[in-house]
């Protein structure tokens, strides 16, 4: 008898963060689980994931004490049944770390062969800017989405006065951030083991590995939900797309 | 407590500081918001998108309703009756919180 071995193609996997850092103790609630526009703010990431195709497993970092929300927000309003919940850390970099682990077998055998990290505080990403940073990721071996910044000067080291503008080609960055698996929890785990924490995935990969990094064009309406008045400029684009993903 | 209500840590944009956030909604629009540090308050006139909000969610609610029964039929068949008699109160709070925000709007703006 033959056996026919089928070997899997290898799919990307998308992890959004919901740690919620800069969130108080007591009853408030973690920022990325307030409405917006009919929704919570990690579902329009999640719905964004969703609609690309090449992402295979979707990963949701949350905080223990957030369980009930997330439970309440994957019933009502995400449609995609595999949603797999992880805990996450204090720190952005712990939650990653987290992720991985996560998906460390799966890595290993082959099976997700790139990672792309976002930030949930982030919930109008595209599908087309997951897309795109997916592409160049598996192109390149790192892709993350920044915005050309033109508007920037430098201070003194006081911030007392102004030196002059800043230097050119500055781009502001933005999530998703991807990797290439392997070389990315390589370096999550060297970066554990030395105690470092970075701002952001991309400066954990430029610390531990030497996975070329491209970035590929952000988008305008893909900010973070910072001040109040964010809130109200995300409602009004989602009110202007009919309150669907775009 | 006028429409739903949600703390959290958001920054000012007037005093500049990570704070703690009083947002109102009136189902899917935010309608005020307060930073507890400073009180700056920020209000918004949405009548007009409320009503289009409102006629939207209960075209909508029925596909809704199916789809939480299919999810869940028991759980869901028990919550409705306390469900059903909430319902016209929430309405009635949202509407009071739109109606203050948008009086508040417009006596500032004649101010």
């Amino acid at each position: 008898m033959i056996t026919r071995v089928v070997r899997q193609r290898p799919v990307a996997a998308g992890v959004v963060l919901a740690g919620g850092s800069g969130t108080r103790v007591g009853s408030e609630l973690n920022k990325v689980y307030l409405p917006l526009a009919g929704r919570r703010l990690v579902s329009w990431s999640i719905e964004a994931f969703d609609r690309v195709p090449e992402i295979g497993v979707l990963v949701l970092v949350t905080r223990p004490q957030d369980g009930e929300l997330v439970d309440w927000v994957l019933d009502r309003e995400i449609t995609r049944r595999n949603v797999e919940v992880v805990h996450g850390g204090d720190a952005r970099q712990t939650s990653e770390l987290a992720a991985l682990r996560h998906l460390a077998g799966r890595i290993d055998a082959g099976l997700i062969d790139t990672v792309l990290i976002h930030d949930a505080a982030r919930p109008l990403i595209s599908p087309g800017l997951v897309g795109g940073v997916l592409h160049a990721a598996r192109e390149h071996g790192g892709a993350i989405p920044g915005l050309p910044t033109e508007d920037l000067a430098t201070v003194s080291a006081d911030g007392s006065r102004l030196t002059g503008a800043a230097p050119g080609n500055l781009v502001s960055v933005q999530t998703p951030q991807g990797f290439y698996a392997e070389p990315l929890l390589a370096a999550y785990e060297q970066a554990a083991r030395l105690e470092f924490s970075g701002t952001d995935t991309a400066s954990c990969m430029e610390q531990f590995s030497d996975t070329p990094v491209r970035w590929v064009h952000g988008e305008q309406r893909n900010f973070k939900i910072t001040y109040p008045h964010d809130l109200v400029l995300a409602e009004h684009i989602l009110a202007s797309s009919d309150y669907q993903v775009q | 407590m006028v429409g739903a209500v949600e703390q959290v840590t958001l920054t000012c944009q007037r005093c500049g500081a990570d704070s703690t956030h009083e947002l109102a909604y009136a189902g899917r629009l935010l309608v005020t918001s307060t930073c507890t540090e400073c009180g700056h308050t920020i209000e918004r006139d949405v009548r007009d998108r409320y009503v289009a909000d409102l006629r939207h969610r209960v075209a909508s609610k029925p596909r809704r309703m199916l789809r939480r029964f299919r999810r869940h039929p028991v759980s869901y068949a028990c919550s409705l009756p306390r469900a059903v008699a909430s319902k016209p109160l929430d309405v009635l709070s949202e509407l009071r919180l739109v109606l203050r925000a948008a009086s508040d709007v417009q006596r500032k703006d004649t101010e």
